[in-house]
């Protein structure tokens, strides 16, 4: 609706559509006009709205109009609305509106005060050495992280609003010149598309974004580290962040990236190496110890050899389960510890890792439920998988379809599904990127920050696995 | 335009695909008919898919069209219809014996007792699932499997080396030409990759260093070949030809096993890991081939009808295994050697017609 | 079709969930399983008796050490022995970890291959593992106790396998060598005979002494065994037999089987007696142990229209290891001069041993050297013409050199 020059009518429609106790409205007299000062008080700076509004307004001596009023306020961020909708979507939004009498405009200013987070090491991403600060729930602070990091005139923002209800502010982050622009105008289309309620966090657009909305596998990369995004984006990746969540969002994503741990940039090439390769081994051990040692127990004795083979046949007299599912189980429990440990209060989280750890594990074995070696290989699988958290969801689901695979079908199945595995992830696309670029289809300037980490003079140029051209994703144009 | 294909990955398509399907029964086939010759029947089957190599390289950067539409325009419609359906045949004929190979390599030796047929049938989801993609889907496939054929194949042989005497394949040559061509006729069914490259004409842009590289790729992929033969001969010498399944039997007399067991079976997986595609290969050949001629709507039909089959050949006709070994190897040769290496170099040696030129040299 | 797809994969997590779950396609029981170490064969009334040596693991607090046990089968066949021994004791027989096939005396009345030959072909068997003969019946000498291990397989393989100081004493072959040469143009194959020999008194003593430190490790498991040391053997594995056809043709001696081996085998640190020699004129004779550090052995043949000729070239490095005279100051050291009476005395006996090697050759028409395979090989032109009477027209000549620190 518009604005009404008379002032009583926009109250009236402001009222009826807003009735919140947290919505304080303030008369003011202009000269000889009246006018209301609406906002929402606990999300907007009060002390800033008396210094910056109300004292010009109380110093204005003249005639109250549009063109009068417009010069004295102080407040920086300002803007003159037509629509009162929009006014209200303002306001909630922690803008202080002012309605004058006779005047069918309305003043918007941008004094809002939202209680934040200090920036501080993010958990999911600590480093020994390299940055420790990281993103907060407050996107400004969010981009001025950015900005920081990144002092070019390329670097580019465009906000959208994405929910319903939320409406929360979600901003696309990239430098101009690197990145594929057709890539942001896709992404763009394809925010704006999502229809939800509201936005509490980033993952909830993740979702949306995916291409292959069933698929067990990230599409989308995530951080909580500036100097992360930032070496994302100048890689000719699109930045997500957004109001509310310390999760930024990164577009393509490959799957290596994952493996690439932040401090691998921070070290010596030779130890970021080592300890990505250890990462790609740990995931492949995670993943097929269980279900490969179930295979051999149950299909092929031949494969172990004869020292460890008579442990097994020790360990396992008197066990009442098969080996598969003893492995089975062992793996179910070890994965109800890990979810309560992650979802427990810390002090009682300590409790059960003890009583996980130490008390369920050793009396099971000596109970005779379950066999030492089992034990031991579900734990150090657990551990393995570790050493690469953002995998750790879709490997552990991966884990277990494995060893249901090696108990069913041995070592002959294990290999089809991961066969299948591999024609699913090196056909597999998001974005018109490879997810398993740089390897397939293999692109050989890229292997150089893969499972080895060249040196930084070779890795001055951007990755040819997520440039915006068809030539990059390996085959011909 | 854009190709599913580059040029660096039909070459690491030739490295990766090209040896593994041949370390199961045929160095034992090749031992029964020439004895040490037998790596020389090899070398012969190479050549000749060499020849054709360097033939159908001639039409690849001739012919921007696929081969389909090469033979629409020579021939027309009918013949590059009839064409096709005859390589469908071949291809279909030319899965069975890997296919068998492999049901029967896994469960002799890979488990303690013989499994149920059951167990292989999760081979032709895999198939499936492949032959369900588009062409690039082979391409892709490549750029992995090259290195983990390398790796698989390197570890065979380093391990088999303490048992190898070089000595044991001479004299060279001591057993006659009949014997050396009667084991590269019943060789046939195991070589003519070179067939596969017909079908990738067209489907990716030349470039200078083409021929190059696709050579080299095969070159990589003979070599790996002869080198196992001659290894597996070295080492099993008189008793070669009762070696059914070579890939196992040449590393377990390496010291290193006596004290930790077969981890020789790491290079073995990797092995039967590239050969599972090997294997589907002339499969996925078949449906592509049968694809271009029938165009069908729902594209896993084709697919699926084909797995069928060779469900039914392969899994469900077990007591016919000898007999279509016996045929694949013994009298299907003329067809394997028509299809894969005649057919092609005629193909492609025809130099191109007015209506080619019109529709895609301008 | 997406949802389709959703469904297909469900569908088959589904059936192999049911595979998973059911427990009974094709497995085995790991505590049913049989693992055999060695087996022996045996041919007792027109049949073949298999004994296999089956590990049994045993648990206790601090060890898993084996144990092991000896159950016998009997069948028409070997395969089918073999099978009789799983029928008897309910246990599956898993033979994938067979590492000696052990073939009794009786068996050599047959044409062995009878019996290796199913260790060849069947995939269930390594055909790395090692084949030797035993002097009397297989199942004894697997049931045989002895000191130097638990397991008597495995005490055995500790001689067989290479290992300094044992195997080159030992001419030791497995199935696979053992079918090539049987299947070869020659025909020939060999393997060790197994002797067992009553340990002595003084071994007795160091063997309590070494049961006694295994039972601190396993617990109180051999206090049986200790009072039964005095029918524990050791085992004798110095005499190689030769087979022709797959018929027992001969033997060769302890110094013969080293020979072959130094002939044959990459041959390094092993000792030969060399007794009875005079280092100098003005000295009495003494006995000496001479260590052969290198050996480069060649066997070359020469083949025309008329003539076929064996050079056999024999190259020695030895250095004295032990002396039954005075060490002097001199001699104590490490780089001793060898005495040339000692070089000499080595290079006849070599030299006779190798002529040994080749009369038995000739005499018994087992070509365990691969003259034929040589000349084959090498001179192929006149293969047919030799093969049959190639024993019998070659000339031979034999040049053996020994030398040692100057």
């Amino acid at each position: 609706m518009k604005v009404h020059s008379n002032l009583k009518t926009n109250l009236n429609y402001i009222n009826d559509k807003i009735n919140s106790d947290d919505v304080a409205t303030l008369d003011v007299i202009i000269g000889d006009t009246l006018g209301a000062l609406i906002f929402a008080k606990d999300i907007v700076d009060q002390t800033a709205i008396g210094e910056l509004v109300l004292k010009p307004l109380k110093e204005f001596n003249g005639t109250p109009s549009m063109e009068n009023l417009d010069n004295i306020f102080l407040s920086p961020e300002k803007r003159i609305l037509d629509n009162l909708d929009e006014t209200l979507d303002s306001m909630v939004n922690g803008e202080a509106v002012l309605l004058v009498d006779g005047i069918n405009k309305v003043f918007s200013f941008g004094l809002r005060k939202f209680e934040k987070r200090a920036i501080a090491e993010p958990p999911t991403f600590t480093v020994i050495k390299g940055p420790r600060e990281g993103f907060n729930e407050s996107l400004p602070v969010n981009i001025s992280l950015m900005r920081r990091k990144l002092k070019t005139t390329d670097l580019t923002f465009e906000n959208l609003k994405v929910g319903k209800y939320s409406k929360t502010p979600v901003a696309l982050v990239y430098v101009k010149g690197i990145v594929d622009p057709k890539l942001v105008e896709r992404l763009k289309k394809r925010i704006q598309e999502i229809k939800v309620d509201a936005v509490l966090d980033s993952s909830y657009i993740t979702k949306s974004l995916g291409e292959h909305k069933k698929s067990l596998f990230k599409q989308v990369g995530n951080t909580e580290k500036p100097d992360i995004l930032a070496s994302k984006i100048l890689e000719g990746r699109v930045g997500i962040l957004v109001d509310g969540s310390p999760i930024a969002l990164s577009v393509p994503y490959l799957l290596i990236e994952d493996f690439q741990s932040p401090s691998d940039y921070y070290s010596s090439s030779y130890s970021a190496t080592v300890s990505r390769i250890l990462r790609i081994l740990s995931v492949v051990i995670s993943l097929l110890l269980p279900s490969f040692f179930v295979s051999a127990e149950l299909y092929h004795l031949q494969l172990i050899p004869l020292s460890f083979l008579l442990t097994i046949v020790n360990s396992v007299k008197g066990i009442p389960l098969s080996p598969s599912y003893e492995m089975f189980f062992t793996l179910l429990i070890f994965e109800i510890l890990n979810e309560a440990s992650v979802r427990m209060p810390r002090y009682v989280g300590m409790v059960v890792s003890i009583v996980g750890g130490l008390v369920l594990g050793e009396t099971a074995v000596t109970a005779g439920i379950i066999s030492a070696p089992t034990l031991m290989i579900v734990a150090f699988s657990g551990i393995c998988l570790y050493t690469v958290p953002e995998l750790e969801q879709t490997f552990s689901v991966l884990r277990l379809v494995y060893l249901i695979i090696a108990g069913g079908l041995g070592a002959y199945g294990l290999l089809i599904f991961s066969a299948l595995l591999l024609v699913y992830l090196v056909t597999f696309e998001n974005y018109s990127t490879p997810l398993c670029a740089p390897f397939s289809p293999l692109i050989k300037e890229d292997l150089n920050d893969s499972f080895y980490k060249g040196f930084f003079a070779e890795q001055s140029t951007t990755p040819k696995s997520i440039q915006p051209n068809d030539v990059n994703c390996g085959e011909d144009k | 335009m854009k190709y599913p294909l580059k040029t660096r990955q039909i070459a690491l398509f030739f490295i990766a695909f090209l040896p593994t399907i041949k370390f199961f029964m045929l160095p034992s086939v090749l031992s029964k008919t020439a004895s040490e010759d037998m790596w020389i029947c090899s070398v012969f089957n190479l050549l000749l898919d060499g020849i054709t190599l360097s033939v159908i390289l001639i039409a690849c950067k001739r012919y921007k069209c696929d081969f389909y539409t090469l033979l629409e325009s020579h021939f027309g419609k009918t013949v590059a219809r009839i064409v096709f359906i005859l390589y469908f045949i071949y291809f279909l004929m030319k899965s069975v014996l890997p296919t068998i190979e492999q049901k029967d390599y896994i469960e002799t030796t890979l488990y303690v007792t013989m499994p149920n047929n059951l167990y292989f049938v999760p081979f032709f989801l895999l198939a499936f699932f492949i032959a369900c993609k588009k062409l690039n889907v082979i391409a892709r496939i490549s750029d992995v499997l090259w290195i983990v054929t390398l790796i698989g194949v390197v570890i065979l042989l380093v391990m088999s080396t303490s048992n190898v005497d070089l000595t044991n394949v001479l004299p060279i040559y001591a057993n006659g030409t009949k014997k050396i061509v009667t084991g590269s006729y019943f060789a046939l069914s195991w070589f003519g990759d070179c067939a596969y490259l017909l079908f990738f004409i067209g489907n990716f842009k030349w470039e200078n260093k083409s021929r190059l590289k696709i050579t080299m790729g095969f070159l990589i992929g003979a070599f790996i070949v002869i080198v196992f033969m001659i290894f597996f001969y070295s080492v099993f010498t008189s008793i070669a030809f009762r070696e059914q399944f070579a890939l196992t039997e040449i590393t377990k007399y390496t010291t290193v096993i006596n004290n930790t067991g077969r981890i020789d079976y790491l290079g073995i997986m990797m092995v039967i890991f590239t050969d599972m595609f090997s294997a589907i290969l002339p499969y996925y050949f078949a449906v592509h081939v049968l694809d271009r001629v029938l165009v069908p709507k729902r594209k896993w039909l084709l697919p699926l009808i084909v797995a069928c089959v060779l469900i039914i050949i392969t899994v469900l006709l077990t007591e016919f295994t000898h007999t279509i070994e016996k045929f694949s190897v013994v009298y299907a040769g003329w067809f394997y050697l028509t299809m894969a290496n005649v057919l092609p170099i005629i193909f492609c040696l025809i130099p191109p017609k007015e209506k080619y030129n019109e529709e895609y040299q301008n | 079709m997406k949802n389709t797809k959703i469904k297909i994969i469900l569908f088959i997590f589904f059936a192999v969930s049911i595979l998973f779950f059911s427990n009974n396609e094709g497995l085995v029981d790991i505590e049913k399983t049989a693992i055999i170490k060695a087996v022996g064969i045996d041919y007792i009334n027109g049949e073949y008796v298999a004994t296999a040596q089956i590990a049994v693991p045993e648990a206790t607090d601090t060890n898993t050490e084996s144990k092991k046990t000896e159950i016998t089968g009997s069948g028409s066949t070997v395969g089918n022995a073999i099978k009789n021994v799983g029928d008897l004791s309910g246990w599956y027989p898993q033979l994938a970890f067979c590492n000696l096939i052990v073939l009794g005396k009786s068996t050599l009345d047959l044409n062995v291959i009878k019996v290796v030959d199913y260790f060849s072909k069947t995939l269930r068997v390594q055909d790395s593992a090692l084949i030797v003969v035993a002097e009397d019946k297989a199942s004894d000498l697997l049931k045989a106790s002895t000191p130097l291990d638990e397991v008597s397989s495995i005490a055995l393989q500790k001689k067989l396998l290479k290992n300094p100081g044992f195997d080159q004493d030992v001419a030791t072959n497995d199935i696979k060598t053992f079918c090539s040469g049987y299947y070869s143009r020659t025909g020939s194959s060999y393997a060790p005979l197994v002797r067992t020999v009553k340990a002595d008194s003084k071994t007795q003593n160091n063997n309590e002494s070494l049961t006694n430190s295994n039972s601190m490790q396993g617990g109180a498991k051999s206090g049986a065994q200790q009072n039964d040391t005095s029918k524990q053997s050791l085992f004798d594995t110095d005499t190689t037999l030769l087979f022709k056809n797959g018929k027992l043709v001969g033997e060769l001696n302890k110094d013969q089987t080293k020979t072959f081996n130094a002939l044959t085998k990459n041959f390094e640190a092993t000792t030969v007696k060399v007794d009875d020699v005079k280092p100098d004129i003005t000295e009495s004779s003494h006995n000496y142990l001479v260590t052969i550090m290198r050996c480069t052995p060649n066997i070359k043949l020469d083949a025309d229209e008329n003539k076929l000729d064996l050079e056999i070239t024999l190259n020695l490095y030895c250095k004295i290891s032990d002396q039954d005279a005075e060490y002097s100051d001199a001699t104590y050291t490490k780089n001793t001069p060898m005495p040339q009476p000692v070089l000499d005395k080595t290079q006849e006996l070599f030299t006779k041993w190798v002529n040994e090697l080749i009369e038995t050759t000739i005499q018994t028409d087992c070509d365990f050297l691969k003259i034929k395979d040589i000349l084959y090989k090498y001179h192929n032109k006149y293969y047919a013409r030799y093969k049959d009477n190639y024993l019998s027209v070659m000339n031979t000549t034999v040049s053996v050199k020994v030398s040692g620190q100057k």
